[in-house]
């Protein structure tokens, strides 16, 4: 790279970064390109059956990647310039990017067992932009990323205080909030059912690879012939149903333990800490993850009790964050997206919970709340609505299967269970408005609670459908930025017409008056900081 | 099936006559201001008088979305007929439940070119005040959108060919939101449509500063 080639675009200041990655850093970017061929690779290995050529093709791919990755640690320059992260990158389009010192949100790191063996890691420069990190430097030492964030944040804070944006003075302060014991980690993972997906993957690696297809020529595989089949002969008639009954015991089994494995593994040494007014969540153990909740890119805290959480007497707790959780980041490696789980705390009291979503929302007070009931007919309505469409559904397919008696029982006998989930339901959903936040719950087998401070929301809207026209009945959604998971959607149906009225009237004038600079500032547009 | 839309002497659906309308006090107010005539175009104005109903938009746009659904209903219509006819050349059921199918595909892309058009814009409201905007709209499925002015990030106003032919215009708010990020309010009268984002926006900037 000829040096002299300075870049039409550089900086004002004309600020020529001289930093460069670690020297090994091209493995890890050679990587990160094969990964995203990997699966073309691996389908086409196991395809392509015809040796001579398949073998030795993959490395058309592969050495063109390393060369790039080469090339990039080659060119890739950053450094400190007196405004802000200056990088230099590009392969035969030069770009030259300047973060300011007062945009940057998080200095994150993500390392891999890879990773640390090299004493490596992956950097992640976040802004409250939205959608990617700002900047992600693929790799560093662990030293230049200790020395990147104390030049970072020494200079942020010094900025802000500068401008009297002061959040420096209580960057003293630290206290940990939050830590999980090994123990913890064993119910989260009997509560958690991602051994489930783990069954799943490999029951569908090993269809794909014919393991079953081969199964039927070979006849079934000799440890299952070790099995005490003849106990089981003993049972006679009953033998489908307790080999059934069997069979899906040791799936539970199988996939809990996976559960448990898998959430040692990922979440171990859990710890939520405190530091000014920064959240820090660090994690995992092949995989360390260090991230950074800044409190004021928080949009809306969830918590989740399913019934194994109460039934352990536990709760999990999520954030929404403001740019980096957003759907705009959808492009991502599987690796990245776990990262994208916000926990605030995969598992803790429902005592604590409380306090922790306290200390990411500073305004939120959870108890007193004055909490509103869905429609006094909303009950009588959602149990309507469920007999309704399980009499269309159900009577023909139970008619044809089963006779007489049985098929009345089959469309007869789920009536009471829907009664008790409209009751349930009903009885366990509910909003409570505060002068600063809105808060709501829903659900009673999995109960959920969500709370966003009133100055988050973006929008809100009212939904009439026919059948609320006819009970007089509305539903709200209130939207925030970075809502991350469907299933968290701030959706209240079945409230009375005049209370969702009023509430979504609530609602959208909350923003007025309610520090709209801050506001503005939160979700200023990347490049117009200049204030 | 219906000709094609008698469209350019902009007969504006009169709302007195709306099937749908809410209740009676809803009514009364969109009453006064809801029958839209082509001389007044509704301006955009931070004022109180449509608040509770709400401004109707630009009545043309009824014959956009009308040339819109009628073109979109071509192609349909014209497999449906090439599967009919197919079906009836080869005989069987098949064919015997086309002969009555068919005649009501075209029956539903009929309504939906003629009748949906003007129905929508009936409900289609809007209502300008000093916290931001309100956007109602849906049929079947109404649906009220309101957005402070302080989150709308950047607009867009858009013009297809139709509209443009129209002098209508679409008018999109963008917020930082995860699943209403585009608020859309259609069919505004081109220069009603820039006269409202200037008025969202530079009422934005005075209240941030």
């Amino acid at each position: 790279m000829p040096s002299d080639e300075r870049p039409a675009v550089s900086g004002s200041d004309g600020f020529e970064p001289t930093l460069k990655l670690h020297r090994i850093s091209w493995i890890f970017v050679a990587a990160h390109h094969i990964k995203q061929f990997v699966f073309a690779l691996v389908a086409a290995a196991l395809v392509g059956s015809n040796r001579d050529a398949g073998l030795w093709w993959p490395l058309w791919v592969v050495v063109p990647l390393v060369a790039a990755a080469v090339w990039h640690q080659w060119v890739f320059r950053y450094g400190f310039s007196d405004r802000g992260l200056v990088i230099h990158e590009g392969l035969f389009f030069r770009t030259v990017r300047t973060v300011d010192y007062e945009r940057i949100e998080n200095v994150d790191t993500q390392r891999t067992v890879l990773h640390r063996l090299l004493g490596v890691a992956e950097v992640r420069v976040e802004t409250s932009s939205g959608g990617k990190p700002e900047a992600l430097i693929r790799v560093l030492s662990v030293a230049d990323v200790a020395r990147m964030r104390e030049r970072i944040f020494e200079r942020r804070d010094a900025g802000r205080a500068a401008t009297g944006d002061g959040d420096s003075q209580a960057a003293a302060e630290h206290e940990t909030l939050l830590e999980l014991p090994p123990i913890e980690l064993v119910r989260y993972g009997l509560i958690d059912n991602r051994g489930m997906l783990v069954v799943a993957a490999v029951v569908g690696v090993l269809v794909q690879s014919g393991y079953f297809g081969d199964m039927q020529e070979r006849g079934p595989p000799p440890w299952l012939g070790a099995l005490p089949w003849e106990s089981l002969a003993e049972l006679g008639a009953a033998r489908p149903v307790a080999l059934a009954l069997l069979v899906l015991v040791a799936l539970i089994v199988t996939t809990r333990v996976l559960s448990v494995l898998v959430a040692l593994v990922t979440l171990y040494g859990f710890r939520l800490t405190r530091t000014g007014e920064d959240l820090h969540t660090r994690f995992g153990l092949l995989t360390r993850m260090s991230l950074t909740l800044r409190r004021r890119r928080i949009q809306a805290a969830h918590q989740t009790a399913t019934l194994l959480h109460r039934l352990f007497e536990r709760v999990s707790l999520r954030v929404d964050l403001a740019g980096g959780a957003g759907p705009a980041g959808g492009q991502e490696s599987p690796g990245q997206r776990t990262h994208r789980e916000l926990w605030l705390a995969p598992l803790c009291a429902p005592d604590d919970a409380a306090r922790l979503i306290s200390a990411a929302l500073p305004q939120v007070r959870l108890d007193g709340l004055e909490w509103r009931a869905l429609a006094p007919r909303a009950r009588r309505r959602i149990f309507r609505m469920m007999t309704g469409i399980w009499l269309v559904v159900a009577p023909l397919p139970a008619v044809s299967v089963l006779d007489g008696w049985w098929a009345l029982a089959v469309v007869l006998g789920p009536l009471p269970l829907f009664f008790v989930h409209a009751t349930l339901y009903t009885r366990h959903t509910g909003w409570a408005l505060d002068d600063d936040f809105f808060a709501l719950r829903r659900g009673w087998l999995t109960r959920k609670l969500s709370v966003t401070p009133r100055n988050r929301i973006q929008s809100v809207r009212l939904t009439e459908s026919p059948f609320d026209r006819r009970h007089d009945m509305a539903s709200i959604e209130v939207d925030h930025a970075g809502a991350a998971a469907v299933s968290h959607r701030l959706v209240l149906r079945y409230l009375p017409r005049d209370d969702a009225e009023r509430l979504a009237e609530a609602l959208y004038r909350s923003n007025v008056g309610d520090e709209p600079l801050a506001a503005r500032e939160r979700f200023e547009a990347p490049g117009s900081s200049s204030s | 099936m219906n000709g094609p839309p008698d469209s350019r002497d902009e007969r504006p659906p009169s709302a007195g006559d709306d099937p749908v309308e809410r209740d009676g006090a809803v009514r009364a107010l969109a009453g006064p201001d809801g029958a839209p005539d082509d001389g007044g175009r509704a301006h955009p104005q931070v004022d109180d008088a449509g608040a509770a109903g709400g401004r109707p938009v630009d009545p043309r746009t009824v014959a956009v979305w009308r040339w819109v659904a009628l073109i979109g209903a071509v192609p349909v219509a014209a497999a449906g007929a090439v599967f009919t006819i197919s079906m009836l050349v080869a005989g069987g059921p098949v064919g015997d439940v086309l002969w009555i199918a068919y005649p009501l595909l075209l029956a539903a892309l009929g309504l939906n070119a003629w009748w949906y058009p003007a129905a929508r814009y009936r409900r289609l409201r809007y209502r300008l005040d000093p916290t931001g905007i309100t956007i109602m709209d849906g049929i079947l499925w109404r649906t009220e959108s309101s957005v402070a002015r302080v989150r709308i990030q950047h607009t867009d106003i858009s013009q297809g060919p139709l509209q443009r032919r129209y002098g209508v215009a679409t008018l999109k708010l963008y917020t930082a939101g995860s699943r209403f990020t585009k608020i859309e309010l259609p069919g505004l009268e081109y220069g009603d449509a820039v006269r409202l984002r200037d008025r969202l926006l530079e009422d934005a900037e005075g209240d941030a500063v």
